[in-house]
């Protein structure tokens, strides 16, 4: 069931989620493309004039296929390798803070299969439940769940090895 | 829904590092998706209309096509059935008499046979010419 949309609730939508989402649509297109791809997402909401049943994993499920839209026209027109090459910049926000070194953590991400780096990103950044990651990726919860497990075992092997040589 | 089993207490230390992370803040502000999506509006409104003008044009052009076409004139075979005079033929008198003289005759045999054919005075059966008027002739 569907209700009218309100500005204030897409604002709120905006606000929350944004962020997750191009960093979602990341895995598939580059940074300008990603913004793109979520912009286009919300301007689809708002011409719709209706609030999704469940708001969050439409936006989400809207984002994956916009992305890999996006991302197999670029491959048509044989644009991708430049597009990518071209745009160096990161996923996540430097912060002196954080002991994680964000460009390690996001080289450790990348060379995840891409399946399981879609659920780790669900899962890590959008705050989805397996269940709704499941859903937004088509897949049955067991099986995002496994790819999940998996995902986090090869990031742990990846991320202790520079632990291990400063001991 | 509740979660499929719980994660390694290793990996729970690894998520709670990774999620330190931000994602990039986006280039794009909330403004600009309001903006693009009021043009977005405005472009299906143009499209609206621009449908509606050439569904309009069509129907002017089909009005006026039809109009033009019940004007025209249309060229086509027309049969035309003459009417052929009967000639009826005018009997003379003579004729009329002859006939009637024939069909007396023609009824008179199939009644009577030959028997009823009228008796011919001094006839030879047309073997030998009659003799001449006057003839034998005395002196």
């Amino acid at each position: 069931m569907t209700q009218p949309l309100r500005d204030a609730t897409v604002a709120e939508l905006f606000a929350a989620h944004s962020q997750a989402l191009q960093l979602y649509a990341r895995q598939w297109v580059g940074a300008v493309e990603a913004d793109d791809v979520v912009q286009r997402v919300f301007v689809k909401m708002l011409a719709s004039g209706r609030l999704p049943q469940d708001a969050r994993t439409w936006l989400f499920r809207c984002v994956r296929n916009e992305a890999i839209g996006a991302w197999r026209s670029a491959r048509r027109r044989g644009r991708r390798e430049q597009a990518v090459a071209a745009d160096a910049s990161e996923w996540f926000e430097a912060r002196p803070e954080i002991l994680l070194d964000a460009r390690a953590a996001q080289s450790a991400l990348e060379s995840l299969p891409d399946d399981q780096r879609e659920v780790v990103m669900l899962r890590l950044w959008s705050g989805l439940t397996l269940a709704e990651v499941a859903d937004v990726v088509g897949a049955a919860v067991s099986t995002v769940h496994a790819r999940y497990q998996a995902a986090l075992e090869s990031l742990r092997k990846i991320m202790e090895v520079p632990c291990k040589n400063q001991e | 829904m509740q979660e499929p089993g719980m994660i390694d207490p290793r990996d729970r230390e690894l998520v709670n590092v990774l999620q330190q992370l931000q994602p990039a803040p986006m280039r794009t502000s909330r403004e600009q998706i309001w903006y693009r999506a009021g043009l977005e509006a405005g472009r299906r409104r143009v499209k609206v209309w621009r449908g509606v003008a050439a569904v309009m044009m069509l129907a002017a052009g089909a009005a006026m096509w039809a109009r033009l076409g019940a004007r025209g004139t249309a060229e086509r075979p027309v049969l035309v059935r003459q009417e052929v005079p009967v000639v009826v033929g005018v009997e003379s008198e003579e004729e009329r008499a002859s006939a009637a003289a024939y069909y007396r005759l023609r009824d008179t045999v199939a009644q009577d046979g030959l028997a009823g054919l009228p008796r011919v005075e001094g006839g030879n059966g047309g073997a030998a010419p009659s003799a001449p008027r006057g003839w034998p002739m005395e002196f």
